[in-house]
């Protein structure tokens, strides 16, 4: 059994980094316009990821656009006390909640004939192993649409985007223990609707 | 459910989660290694399940 925790621990977050987030938001709060490019070009796609969670492929990005403006827009009352991407979460949670009390929620599962082409392969210069880590995410993201809403969730937030637990707390409203047990029991499930689906798959 | 030195199966179970994110302390850490040392079926669980955690890692590219 390898040491399981090294890999895990280069998760482990950069102390300086508050502080540089901190500095980014006051020069958008002063106008400067290359630091929100900065600002949107490194959060815009895991803000999309989520938006299209909390809301729909068909209005993720003008959620994403909304928050990002909210983001501009009040930038100065940013203070630190999340994460940049946890405060960003928190505008796009809002939106997505807002648009879906006006429209009801369609989930669009289609995929652009591109994004199959990729996954299958198309464009890489080692399309068996291309093929194959398509079909691990495919396998994957089956399994967790399979999951109930709030244990995909907590799976997206904490495992996918990588938020911490304590953001993840911070973010959903709830307490550490609480989201460590949320956690525990989502990963669990859907450890064994892989496992499930893989002995199917077998048959 | 087994017990090997000072853990059973389900204890494990209980903290891998915070074993795979280096969040115990040295004497928990100790006994989960030294448990998954002597259970085949633990040590087999917590292989995939490290692999699970790294492909969701992964769907974030």
């Amino acid at each position: 059994m390898p040491a399981l925790h090294t890999f895990w621990d280069l998760n482990l977050s950069d102390p300086y980094q508050r502080q540089r987030e901190r500095e980014l938001m006051s020069q958008i709060a002063a106008g400067d316009d290359q630091a929100f490019r900065m600002l949107s070009d490194e959060h815009k796609s895991a803000l999309l990821q989520m938006a299209r969670f909390w809301s729909s492929a068909e209005h993720a990005d003008d959620i994403v656009q909304e928050s990002l403006l909210n983001a501009y827009r009040y930038a100065d009352s940013y203070r630190g006390e999340a994460s940049l991407r946890t405060w960003l979460l928190h505008l796009v949670r809002n939106n997505a909640f807002k648009s879906r009390s006006k429209e009801s929620r369609e989930y669009d599962k289609r995929k652009s004939l591109v994004q199959l082409g990729i996954e299958a392969g198309w464009g890489s210069e080692n399309p068996q192993l291309i093929a194959e880590r398509a079909e691990r995410k495919a396998l994957l993201r089956a399994a967790i649409d399979q999951l109930e809403p709030h244990e995909r969730e907590i799976i997206t937030l904490r495992d996918i985007q990588g938020l911490t637990t304590a953001e993840c707390a911070t973010l959903l409203g709830e307490k550490i223990p609480t989201i460590k047990t949320k956690v525990r029991r989502a990963r669990l499930r859907l450890a064994a609707l892989l496992r499930t689906m893989k002995i199917e798959e077998a048959q | 459910m087994k017990h090997f030195g000072n853990l059973s199966c389900a204890d494990v179970l209980e903290r891998l989660d915070d074993y795979v994110d280096g969040e115990l302390n040295e004497v928990d850490k100790k006994n989960v290694e030294t448990h998954l040392s002597q259970c085949s079926e633990c040590e087999s669980f917590g292989q995939s399940y490290h692999v699970m955690r790294q492909a969701l890692a992964e769907l974030s590219e």
